[in-house]
């Protein structure tokens, strides 16, 4: 009886473990596609010939994006890279970061110019960043601080953003 | 009922209207389509345009899965009722849809990738892929239109055409029917007058316009025309007044013209007596009263003796003087008005004797008729003797019409004739046998000169006393083929009395003329004389000169060699006449004879005035002149004078020697009779001339 109650047990644990281990999986997949997809809706400036996405505290957004850069290799005519980065010293190349929840790189958003800086953490738009994900294809846009760190968005992706709290 | 039977008015007015509703009809057509074409486009570029649109505005909330904001989006369209249905797909599923509220279900006409506008009847479905900034392809648009509102508008546009095609033509019906006023009205007032004029015949109405156009240019045309009628009409009525007035005194002329001729074909234009046509209407009438009341009627055939001979003789003037007077004596025979005295023609009349009550009554008017032409006639200088031989027929004994009493009162007339003339004679059978005979050589002797029955024989004539060949006397035979040789006797008193004298005359005389030609090419032939008769009938022709000059010219005859024997009795009655003739007959270098001498009148001193060369002695003295001495001394008397004259001698009928002896002792020219030779054909003389070549003399016959 305890055997099938531990196999149970184990089962379940590996049961859990696989719906937490796809669930941050597909969270991941959703979370490059529409990293990706705010890049779009960016008015690059015209120096801009290679769009740097970096990804800080999240390996699996990391190899998402790589991924699809190598299907998509450019935005409007513009390269794509995509690097991991866990210093400060590597944002000076990066037009998009992308901060995981609970990274310490966090607060460097809030210096950085013309970089679209973009996080699950909470309280990042209205803190220190630009665009927060709060909820599954939810997100909020600071507006002002866009503007303020010369990111220009277009409207079309104003217009789904939420109001952040 | 065609188009062309259709009066102007509605000729017009059907041309107005037809033209007018096809034009329209073409123009709102034209209209109509271009407007469903230009509605067709707009609704298709519409179409593409809210499509393109839509799609815009709906790229971010497919790129960020936001499928109720995108079906807001769609929900936009709402605002167009002709949107049926709009929906977007992303990776092949339906990722947001819109249907409009009045419909269920709905489905798509073509797959929601073909990216292409597709039309159906009623649908018309536009497809358009979604694009991100990136020009990733994101999924697609597709919006259908329901074409009701297209086929409205048609139908739209149908009826407002309708209206616009019925109210223009009844304008233009309107509109029309004005203009064919305007037009056929003086047309139709142009049509009144003619309507008019020809009923009342009065060409003096004239047509009024004050228009300029074509209609007044014919207004005044058909005045112009009226005018030039009128004119001829009162001209026309003029001449028919004068064709009236001339007609009338042309019918007046006619009736008297009529009147005229009316006498002038019952009676006799030189008597006035009636003629043959109304003495037969008037026995006729004389027998139809004679046979209901059963009484005797007497026709008497007159023919005057000798007239003939007068008016040869004296001429035509006197002639007629000698008729008229005949009929005034008649008249004073006969019982007027009951008896009719006739002119038949010629020297004949006829008496219709009418209520007889013998024949005796007849013959006491014939008695009359003899005694009172018993008195000579003065015609000038000369007494006229003209005495009638009268026959008579007796109705109902000889004849009970017309043509039997005159037949049987000409038989009777021609009984008189040969019983010695002046007298009358009534009709007895005999006489036909007679009448009959007569005519019958009539008709054969008409005949004959057709028919080349005559022949001219030769008797030759010879001088004394060298008993030489000098000529020969041309004269006429008769061979008849039925009736075999007629004596010259028999037939030429006919002939002269029927006037084939004068044609035969002259057919003698061209053959006597060719003859002597032919002589003259005969070799050793002496030069020879040919004489011909000429009778009396001939020689008071009016062309007898012209006639024998012609003949002579033709025949190429010697007119030296010709001799024309006349007989005294011809030449003596008219004197004056015959020597201008005797001169002219001698101008043209023909020799004259006298023939029969003696036995006529015998003036000696016509002799020295005639221009004569012969006078031929008759045979009747020659004949008895051992035996009488009258003859003998006749004869002897003759010659004598004759050489005193300077004119030669002729003597015929000798037969005998002493005859002959005779004449050669008085020195007597020329000879001719049986002793030398009879009269014979023209072969037999030629032969006579070739033997005369040999033997000049005569060897007398026995």
């Amino acid at each position: 009886m305890s055997f099938y109650k531990e196999h149970f047990l184990l089962m379940g644990c590996a049961i859990i473990l696989w719906t937490n281990v796809y669930a941050s999986g597909t969270q991941a997949a959703t979370k490059s596609a529409q990293i990706y997809n705010f890049a779009q809706y960016v008015r690059w400036s015209k120096q801009t010939k290679t769009i740097t996405f970096c990804v800080a505290g999240n390996k699996t957004v990391f190899d998402q994006l790589n991924t699809r850069i190598k299907t998509t290799k450019a935005i409007k005519s513009r390269l794509l890279t995509v690097k991991m980065v866990a210093t400060q010293s590597q944002l000076s190349k990066c037009s998009v970061l992308y901060v995981d929840k609970g990274n310490a790189l966090i607060p460097q958003a809030k210096k950085l110019r013309e970089v679209l800086t973009v996080s699950n953490q909470k309280r990042f738009a209205k803190d220190v960043g630009i665009i927060e994900f709060i909820a599954k294809n939810q997100f909020c846009i600071n507006h002002i601080r866009a503007k303020n760190q010369g990111v220009s968005l277009q409207g079309k992706l104003l217009r789904l953003a939420k109001e952040c709290q | 009922m065609g188009f062309q039977d259709l009066s102007i008015r509605h000729k017009l007015t059907t041309i107005i209207l037809f033209t007018s509703l096809f034009v329209l009809i073409l123009s709102s057509s034209a209209f109509m389509v271009n407007n469903l074409w230009v509605l067709n486009n707009t609704m298709e570029k519409n179409l593409e345009v809210q499509a393109n649109i839509i799609k815009v505005n709906i790229t971010p909330f497919l790129q960020f899965n936001e499928a109720e904001d995108a079906a807001d989006i769609l929900k936009g369209l709402e605002a167009n009722v002709d949107v049926v249905l709009a929906q977007v797909y992303k990776e092949n599923h339906l990722f947001a849809t819109y249907m409009r509220k009045d419909l269920a279900q709905f489905g798509l006409i073509a797959a929601p990738n073909d990216y292409k506008l597709t039309s159906s009847r009623q649908y018309l479905q536009y497809a358009q892929p979604i694009l991100s900034p990136n020009y990733e392809e994101l999924g697609a648009l597709v919006v259908m239109l329901d074409r009701q509102a297209l086929y409205q508008r048609i139908q739209h546009y149908i009826m407002i055409s309708l209206v616009i095609i019925f109210v223009s033509g009844l304008i233009a019906l309107i509109l029309s029917a004005y203009l064919q006023y305007i037009i056929t009205r003086p047309i139709l007032a142009l049509v009144e007058i003619t309507r008019q004029i020809s009923h009342y015949k009065n060409y003096s109405v004239r047509a009024s316009s004050n228009s300029k156009d074509e209609l007044g240019i014919l207004v005044s045309g058909f005045n112009t025309m009226l005018s030039a009628i009128q004119e001829r009409d009162e001209q026309l009525q003029k001449h028919r007044s004068e064709l009236e007035i001339t007609v009338t005194k042309r019918t007046q002329e006619l009736k008297k013209v009529n009147q005229q001729l009316t006498y002038q074909a019952y009676h006799d234009a030189l008597t006035h007596l009636p003629n043959r046509a109304l003495f037969i209407k008037r026995t006729e009438q004389a027998i139809n009263h004679a046979q209901i009341n059963q009484e005797m009627l007497a026709i008497l055939f007159i023919d005057l003796d000798r007239f003939k001979y007068i008016n040869d003789t004296l001429g035509h003037t006197a002639g007629d003087y000698l008729l008229q007077q005949v009929a005034k004596r008649l008249l004073a025979c006969t019982h007027a008005p009951e008896d009719t005295v006739a002119r038949l023609g010629g020297d004949e009349f006829t008496l219709l004797l009418r209520h007889l009550q013998s024949p005796t009554d007849a013959a006491l008017i014939a008695n009359k008729v003899l005694r009172i032409f018993a008195k000579p006639l003065k015609y000038n200088e000369h007494e006229l003797y003209s005495t009638p031989s009268i026959g008579i027929s007796i109705y109902p004994k000889d004849g009970i019409d017309v043509v039997a009493l005159m037949k049987t009162a000409d038989a009777g007339m021609y009984r008189a004739k040969q019983q010695g003339r002046n007298q009358y004679c009534f009709y007895t059978e005999n006489n036909d046998v007679a009448t009959v005979s007569r005519l019958r050589m009539e008709n054969k002797l008409r005949q004959a000169l057709e028919q080349n029955e005559f022949d001219v024989w030769y008797q030759p004539r010879y001088a004394m006393p060298s008993h030489k060949i000098v000529g020969a006397e041309a004269l006429l035979r008769w061979h008849s083929p039925e009736l075999k040789s007629v004596p010259p006797s028999e037939f030429i008193p006919l002939a002269e009395d029927i006037g084939l004298i004068v044609p035969l005359g002259e057919w003698v005389l061209r053959r006597a003329c060719e003859e002597n030609c032919f002589w003259r090419t005969m070799d050793d032939c002496p030069p020879l004389h040919v004489s011909v008769n000429l009778s009396a009938r001939q020689f008071v022709q009016e062309d007898l000169l012209s006639t024998i000059a012609n003949v002579i010219e033709e025949t190429q005859m010697n007119p030296e060699r010709l001799e024309l024997e006349l007989t005294e009795s011809l030449i003596m009655p008219n004197a004056e006449d015959t020597i201008e003739t005797l001169r002219g007959l001698k101008k043209l270098g023909i020799q004259i004879s006298m023939d029969d001498f003696g036995t006529g009148y015998s003036s000696l001193s016509y002799l020295k005035r005639f221009p004569i060369d012969t006078v031929k002695i008759d045979q009747s003295f020659i004949r008895d002149i051992h035996e009488d001495m009258d003859d003998k001394a006749l004869v002897t008397a003759i010659i004598a004078m004759a050489h005193s004259l300077k004119l030669g001698v002729v003597a015929e009928g000798v037969e005998t020697t002493e005859q002959l002896d005779f004449l050669n002792q008085y020195q007597c020219d020329y000879v001719q009779g049986y002793l030398f030779g009879r009269p014979m054909p023209a072969e037999q003389f030629r032969e006579l001339l070739s033997h005369s070549a040999i033997h000049p003399r005569v060897e007398f016959a026995d």
